[in-house]
C-alpha cells in the first residue's frame, strides 16, 4: 500500500518542495552571519536581550510567521524569474544600504535599526532572484516582517501608558459596580487585600501590535474582496484589543481575588496571557462575521434596487 | 529527490554573489570594531550619591529615615533592574522648616534600552495626575541646567510639586532625543554613557516651591567639589 503511493508519487512530476536556488543560498549564508550575532543578542544578551522580556517576546513568533508567508507565497510564484538588469542595481543598492544600516546600528547599539536591517536585506535578495514582479507577489510577507522589530521606548511609552490608564479604569469600574472591592491609584489596582500592577507587558503596545498583527494576517489568510471590510477590520482590532486587554485584567484580578497571590502570579498568569489571544482572535473573527453578514445585506438591496 | 533538482545553479555569477556575502558578513564585523567599549563611568570616576551628597549643607539637614517608608518589594526589584543606584533621603530646611525629598538615581550604561524613566512616566504610574509641565533652564554658578518642572497631585489633600533634570554623560540632557543624540554623540568618541536622574520635590501648596527646590539644587552644587559636581550635572559650560 505505501510502495504503491510511493511509487505513484515518483512518477508525479517532481517539483522540488521550495526551488532553492544557488543566490538564495548564497544569500542564506550571509544573512546567517549577519543576523545571528543579532538574534543571540535579543535572546540572552542582558538589557538588550529584548526578544526575552514580555514587552517584546512576540519578536520570534512574528519572524516565523512572516517566514512561514514568505515561503508559501514564493511557492505559488510560477511566473519565470527573469530579473531586469535594473533590479539587479536596486538590488545592489538596497544591500547596501542594509547592510551599513545593520553595521551602524549594532556598532551604536541602536537594536531596533539593527533588527529592522533585516528587511532591506530580504527585499534586496527577493529583488536579486526574481526581480519587481516577485517582490510584489511577496509584499505582504515582506511587509509582515516589521512585526518582529521591536519599537523604541519613545514611540511604545506614551501610548502603552494610555492604554494600561484607561484598562485599569475600565477594570476598576466594571468590577465595582459587580460588588467587589477595588480602587485604583494609577496603574495600580487594589482589590480585596491584593495589590496588582497593570504592567507594560499585561497591558501595552505590545499587545495591540501583536493582535494587530494577528489580525492582519487573519485578514490576509480569509483573504477578503472588499478593501473597505478590510480596513474597518484592521481599525476595529484597536478596539478589540483593548476589550481583550480588559477581559485579561479582570481574569487575573478575580483569580487574585478568589485564590490569592500566588494563584494570580502563577502558572496561571501565563494562561491568562492565551485567554487575552483566545478573546482577541474570537471577537475579531465574530466582528469579521458581522461586516460580512453587513455586506452581504447592502449587497442584497443593491441587486434589488 | 537528489539534491541537484534541490539546488539549482544560481543565476547571478559566482563573483557577485561572494561579493553580497562579504558585504553582509563584513557589516558585523565593522560592528564589532566600530564598537564603544570603554565606559565613561570610568572615565570620570563611577559617583556613589550615598557619600557624595553631605548629610548637612548650608541650611539643609538631612533627616534620619523614616521606618515606615513604604516600598512593594516587586516594585523596588523593578527599579534595581533600571539602576545601578538609587538614592532617597529627605533634607530640611532649618530657617523654615520645609522638608523636600531628593532623589538621585544612577544607572552606570544608558546604551540600551532599559534607560532612565523621567517623572513624566513613572508620576502618572503611581497615581498622580500632572498639572503642568515647564521646561525650564536653571541659573545657576555653573551654568545652566536644562531641568523640567512638574506640578503633580494625587487626590484633593496632595500636590508635589518637583525639578528634575537629567545628566547623560557629560552633558544635561532634556527629553528622549537629546539624550539619544547625547548617547550616540558619546558612542562616536567611543564611550558608553552613563546617567542621572535628579529629581526634588516637596509636598506643599505653596507657589514658592519651585523657588526654595532652586535654592536646593545651588546651595548643593555650591557645597560639592568640581569632581562630585561633574557626576551630577556633567561638564557643564553652556
Amino acid at each position: 500500500m505505501s510502495n504503491e503511493a510511493l511509487g505513484l508519487a515518483a512518477h508525479a512530476p517532481a517539483k522540488p518542495w521550495l526551488p532553492i536556488s544557488g543566490d538564495i543560498l548564497a544569500y542564506a549564508i550571509g544573512m546567517l552571519g549577519m543576523f545571528s550575532f543579532t538574534v543571540y543578542d535579543l535572546l540572552y544578551n542582558g538589557d538588550n536581550a529584548l526578544w526575552s522580556k514580555g514587552e517584546f517576546s512576540h519578536g520570534p513568533i512574528m519572524l516565523t510567521v512572516a517566514m512561514f508567508l514568505l515561503v508559501t507565497r514564493w511557492r505559488e510564484y510560477d511566473q519565470p524569474l527573469a530579473p531586469h538588469r535594473r533590479d539587479i542595481w536596486l538590488s545592489w543598492a538596497i544591500l547596501a544600504f542594509g547592510v551599513l544600516i545593520h553595521s551602524v546600528s549594532r556598532a551604536l547599539t541602536i537594536v531596533h535599526l539593527e533588527v529592522a536591517s533585516f528587511i532591506p536585506v530580504i527585499i534586496s535578495m527577493v529583488l536579486r532572484v526574481g526581480g519587481t514582479p516577485l517582490l510584489n507577489k511577496l509584499k505582504f510577507p515582506v511587509f509582515f516582517f516589521v512585526f518582529m522589530v521591536p519599537l523604541p521606548g519613545f514611540i511604545t511609552d506614551p501610548i502603552s501608558q494610555f492604554i494600561k490608564m484607561r484598562v485599569t479604569e475600565v477594570v476598576t469600574e466594571l468590577l465595582w459596580q459587580a460588588g467587589y472591592p477595588i480602587t485604583h491609584t494609577g496603574v495600580v489596582i487594589a482589590i480585596g487585600p491584593y495589590q496588582l500592577l497593570v504592567a507594560d507587558a499585561c497591558a501595552g503596545m505590545r499587545t495591540l501590535f501583536m493582535l494587530e498583527a494577528m489580525g492582519i494576517f487573519y485578514i490576509n489568510v480569509v483573504k477578503h474582496s472588499s478593501l473597505l471590510r478590510n480596513v474597518a477590520l484592521a481599525t476595529l482590532i484597536v478596539p478589540i484589543s483593548f476589550t481583550a486587554n480588559v477581559t485579561r485584567v479582570i481574569f487575573l484580578a478575580l483569580l487574585t481575588y478568589h485564590f490569592g497571590d500566588e494563584v494570580g502570579q502563577g502558572f496561571l498568569h501565563g494562561f491568562a496571557g492565551i485567554v487575552l489571544f483566545v478573546a482577541g482572535l474570537l471577537f475579531t473573527i465574530m466582528i469579521d462575521a458581522l461586516l460580512r453578514s453587513i455586506a452581504a445585506i447592502i449587497d442584497k438591496r443593491r441587486h434589488a434596487a | 529527490m537528489s539534491t541537484a533538482t534541490l539546488i539549482k545553479a544560481p543565476k547571478a555569477p559566482v563573483i557577485h554573489l561572494l561579493i553580497a556575502i562579504a558585504l553582509m558578513w563584513g557589516s558585523v564585523v565593522t560592528a564589532e570594531w566600530m564598537k564603544p567599549r570603554k565606559y565613561w563611568a570610568d572615565v570620570v570616576g563611577e559617583p556613589h550619591y550615598e557619600t557624595l551628597v553631605p548629610t548637612r549643607f548650608g541650611e539643609w539637614e538631612r533627616l534620619p529615615d523614616a521606618g515606615g517608608r513604604v516600598v512593594s518589594p516587586a516594585q523596588e526589584e523593578y527599579l534595581l533592574s533600571l539602576y545601578s543606584e538609587i538614592y532617597a533621603h529627605s533634607f530640611v530646611h532649618k530657617p523654615t522648616g520645609r522638608v523636600l525629598m531628593l532623589s538621585i538615581a544612577y544607572g552606570r550604561d544608558q546604551t540600551n534600552d532599559s534607560q532612565i524613566h523621567t517623572p513624566d512616566a513613572c508620576y502618572p504610574s503611581q497615581g498622580f495626575r500632572i498639572n503642568k509641565r515647564e521646561q525650564v533652564d536653571l541659573q545657576t554658578a555653573y551654568g545652566i541646567i536644562k531641568s523640567v518642572r512638574l506640578t503633580t497631585s494625587m487626590g484633593a489633600q496632595r500636590t508635589e510639586p518637583l525639578t528634575y533634570f537629567i545628566r547623560v554623560g557629560d552633558e544635561i540632557a532634556r527629553g528622549s532625543k537629546e539624550r539619544n543624540i547625547q548617547r550616540l554623540a558619546m558612542a562616536l568618541r567611543g564611550y558608553r554613557v552613563d546617567g542621572t536622574l535628579f529629581r526634588v520635590s516637596e509636598i506643599t501648596r505653596s507657589e514658592l516651591a519651585f523657588a526654595l527646590q532652586e535654592k536646593f539644587i545651588n546651595d548643593l552644587l555650591s557645597t560639592l567639589t568640581a569632581t562630585q559636581r561633574r557626576s551630577l550635572i556633567g561638564d557643564n559650560r553652556s
